[in-house]
């Protein structure tokens, strides 16, 4: 499979207010770059605690269900760690010098054997450890500290590579990929005209596909791709860095099966 | 095993001890010993005795017969020669009590005097009383002696002063007790004589002449064991449990026959054991220990409150033998729903009290209870059990609670809750009720299958406190893998940092974990530790508790925290992580690990 390394800055905002403490800010998950690599992928974040937060960061989670191949820590007051929350695998950062409010986290990174795909957050501020009592009976119900004191939110993740990996198969997962960009719950493509764009690229390279006119369908995914932006640093209106690193790396990986 | 199903058909074990039988004594003796060991008592060539002694509930020992066929100590015979203070060995009695033996002299030596001798004058066949000397300021020449170390021989009465002074009696029998102690037993028949033997006459020769041997004879009389009591025996060795119990039962060991010519027959106990019918109840007191070599006993005095067997090992007449006396009549038991219970937690918050239902009654000798009955009940905390070292008459350890004087009423039988104390360890149940065998029953209370967290190079134990509480480290396995797994990934992100320290988890069988410190006296049985009773709960430091200086950075608390939260496997709902930065008063802060 053919490597291919992109570096961007881009920028969403996981932003939920609440009074819950540890759920009391706002923070940017910034994708920095997708990499492909081989069979695996590496994605990298930049995190960013707004200063309207009242609550420092100090733990950040995604989920990553291909299991995490390696993670890594900017320095020693941070930790990195793979583990289960339930039964999903889940690449968690601790933050243990915290991330105060209007601070910007280093790089952080993990990898994982898949495409890019749409993953899960979790960012946690500092909330007190409560100090009591030993003799508190159990909770009725499972105390989820996880859910409980987090901000959730949807990144660039990695999703194990799917069961279908021939071309019409990754087509119909960039398809769905680009749909989901472009719904209401993620809008990281606000463009409607570029979403209907988006969607008729991709359902005409499955066409050319279809009639083995490989080299055409390779060209309107190279149409898909401009929509997006004209590089890694330049989007173009109406779509996000999120949806560039979601969608450009899956395109250039379906090219190189064509 | 095979030593306890050889098939006898009698109870008694003997084992002969005698001059030329040592080895075979030495090895009885190590068979008996190997009999204890297995059985704990002497009685296992019965197999079913055996069974029983084994088994943990009940013993049912068979009464020993009364009559018995022992075999005696063997005969001893010597040929004691005419030599005036002559002497040969002829058995070894190595026993302070003795032996009593029927001892013969059979023949006669044969004297000749020179006329000018001016002692005696025999020239004559005599017995053992030889010949009295009134030269030799009035001892017997040639008469034949059997010497004991250290026993008397009351027959063979010296011979006689008077004319004749001389007996030709070809064979003289008497019973007699010989023996001796401390490797000085052995027995020797003599010829007698004095200093200034040989007389010489004016030929210069020897005034007397002296010839031939006599026989000596000791002959063991055979005895059987028999243990008696001061109490009436209401079958053959089977006598009632007293009533009232102030009293202690004498017993004592006795033969059959007793005595041969009003001689009794000698006997030494060797050991006691009360064998309680219901398993290891500790309500008799029967505490005879076995004397000195030196010191003959034959006796013991025991409190007996329960159905058992008294079983005596003795040395009768140079025999080892045993026999038993059974204690019965009516006693009093309880059932039991279970043997091991956990211990009840209360605080302000938890009431969790464990009980279950125990029955009591009073039952005949032939198992059917007894309406009516007054019985007391007991309750009995083990000092010093279950990782509690603190012990302190004047603040004894919870019991739990029971009803503890009651009637059993029309039906004989009551149920009663018993429930149990917050610390752990064994609590005995101990019934009584006059003229009835009394009972104990262990609960032993504890949280099962906690282990010890042992040491590990990424982690410290600490809070171990010296007269109260020194194993204070143990845990579910589940907790104790937490809380090995947490150093571990501690030490991953902070190789530099100082090892962790855990203090207090829970006690050996868990419970309540009380004050940990001798100075905290007056809140011994209270609990500082309103958790750390189930296994699930650690502490660790995060402060020192001498100077308060904080031995972790946030960064690391937090790195903690992070681990047991979110790193390890979720092991319990309640998996949590409390900071007790001030809590309880007066302890220094740390960190509260569960589950």
């Amino acid at each position: 499979m053919r490597l291919a390394i992109l570096v961007i800055s881009a920028a969403f905002a996981s932003a939920v207010d609440a009074q819950v403490p540890g759920t009391r800010m706002t923070v940017d998950v910034s994708v920095t770059s997708v990499t492909l690599r081989g069979d695996t992928t590496g994605v990298t974040y930049v995190l960013y605690n707004r200063p309207d937060s009242q609550d420092s960061l100090m733990m950040f989670a995604v989920d990553a269900p291909g299991h995490v191949t390696s993670i890594t820590r900017p320095d020693s007051l941070w930790s990195a760690d793979t583990l289960l929350y339930d039964v999903q695998p889940v690449a968690v950062w601790g933050i243990l010098g915290l991330l105060a409010p209007a601070a910007t986290a280093p790089s952080i990174a993990f990898e994982s054997l898949g495409l890019p795909g749409i993953a899960t957050t979790w960012a946690q501020g500092k909330w007190p450890m409560p100090g009591c009592c030993d003799d508190d009976p159990p909770p009725p119900t499972e105390d989820d500290v996880l859910a409980t004191h987090s901000v959730t939110g949807k990144t660039v993740g990695i999703d194990p590579w799917p069961s279908d990996r021939s071309v019409q198969g990754l087509l119909a997962r960039l398809r769905g990929l680009t749909q989901s960009s472009c719904g209401s719950t993620l809008l990281w493509i606000t463009d409607s005209s570029v979403c209907t764009q988006l969607l008729a690229d991709i359902d005409a390279a499955e066409s050319y596909r279809a009639a083995g006119a490989f080299s055409q369908a390779s060209e309107t995914l190279d149409q898909f791709v401009s929509l997006l932006g004209s590089s890694s640093t330049s989007f173009s209106p109406g779509v996000t860095s999120s949806a560039y690193w979601l969608l450009r790396p899956n395109v250039d990986v379906i090219k190189s099966l064509l | 095993m095979g030593e306890h199903h050889s098939g006898r058909s009698t109870l008694v074990e003997t084992v002969k001890a005698s001059s030329s039988n040592k080895s075979v004594r030495l090895a009885g003796w190590i068979a008996q010993r190997r009999v204890f060991e297995v059985c704990g008592f002497l009685i296992c060539c019965f197999a079913s005795a055996c069974r029983d002694a084994l088994a943990p509930t009940a013993h049912v020992l068979p009464v020993a017969p009364v009559v018995r066929s022992v075999q005696p100590l063997p005969q001893s015979v010597a040929i004691l020669p005419y030599t005036p203070l002559g002497s040969v060995p002829l058995a070894t009695y190595d026993f302070v009590e003795g032996v009593l033996v029927e001892a013969t002299i059979d023949g006669f030596v044969h004297v000749t005097s020179d006329p000018a001798a001016i002692s005696v004058h025999a020239n004559a066949d005599v017995d053992y009383k030889g010949v009295y000397s009134f030269w030799q300021s009035g001892q017997c020449d040639w008469a034949a002696t059997i010497s004991s170390p250290q026993l008397s021989t009351p027959g063979f009465q010296a011979c006689p002063s008077a004319n004749p002074q001389y007996t030709q009696m070809p064979r003289w029998v008497d019973t007699v007790v010989l023996g001796g102690v401390g490797g000085n037993g052995t027995i020797t028949a003599r010829r007698s004589g004095g200093s200034g033997d040989p007389e010489y006459c004016p030929s210069g020769q020897p005034c007397h002449t002296v010839s031939g041997t006599q026989t000596v004879t000791l002959t063991p009389l055979p005895a059987t064991i028999r243990l008696i009591s001061d109490r009436t025996e209401i079958a053959p060795k089977t006598i009632l449990i007293p009533d009232p119990f102030t009293l202690p039962i004498n017993f004592t060991v006795s033969s059959t026959p007793g005595s041969y010519h009003g001689f009794t027959v000698p006997r030494r106990a060797l050991s006691w054991q009360w064998i309680p019918a219901s398993g290891d109840s500790a309500l008799s007191t029967v505490s005879c220990t076995v004397p000195p070599p030196s010191y003959n006993s034959y006796g013991c005095a025991g409190y007996i409150y329960e159905r058992g067997s008294l079983i005596v090992s003795a040395r009768v007449n140079g025999v080892v033998q045993v026999d038993t006396m059974k204690v019965t009549g009516p006693e009093v038991r309880l059932n039991l729903q279970k043997t091991s219970m956990r211990p009840s937690t209360v605080t302000s918050k938890i009431n969790d009290l464990q009980s279950q239902d125990v029955q009591v009654s009073v039952v005949d000798t032939s198992g059917q209870p007894m309406a009516n009955k007054i019985v007391r009940i007991s309750l009995i905390a083990a000092e010093g059990s279950a990782g509690h070292i603190h012990i302190d008459a004047s603040k004894p350890k919870p019991t739990g609670t029971i009803l503890t004087y009651f009637n059993t009423g029309p039906t004989g039988v009551v149920t009663l809750p018993y429930t149990a104390p917050e610390p752990s360890g064994p609590v005995s149940l101990k019934a009584t009720s006059n003229g009835a065998g009394g009972v104990v029953k262990k609960i032993m209370i504890e949280v099962p299958d906690l282990v010890s967290l042992p040491a590990g190079a990424d982690y410290g134990l600490v809070g171990s406190a010296e007269g109260m509480h020194t194993a204070n480290h143990y845990a579910t396995s589940t907790h104790i893998q937490m809380l090995q797994r947490l150093a571990a990934e501690f030490r991953k992100s902070f190789p530099n940092a100082a090892t962790l320290k855990f203090n207090d988890s829970s006690l050996p069988s868990g419970g309540l974990f009380d004050a940990s410190s001798l100075s905290q006296i007056d809140k011994r049985w209270q609990s500082p530790h309103l958790a750390h009773r189930q296994g699930h709960d650690t502490d660790l430091r995060t402060h020192d508790p001498d100077t308060g200086d904080l031995i972790l950075t946030d960064a690391q608390k937090l790195r903690i925290w992070m681990i047991w939260l979110f790193v390890l496997p979720k092991a319990h709902p309640y998996q949590r992580i409390l900071d007790h930065d001030t809590y309880p008063q007066g302890a220094p802060p740390h960190f509260h690990l569960s589950y």
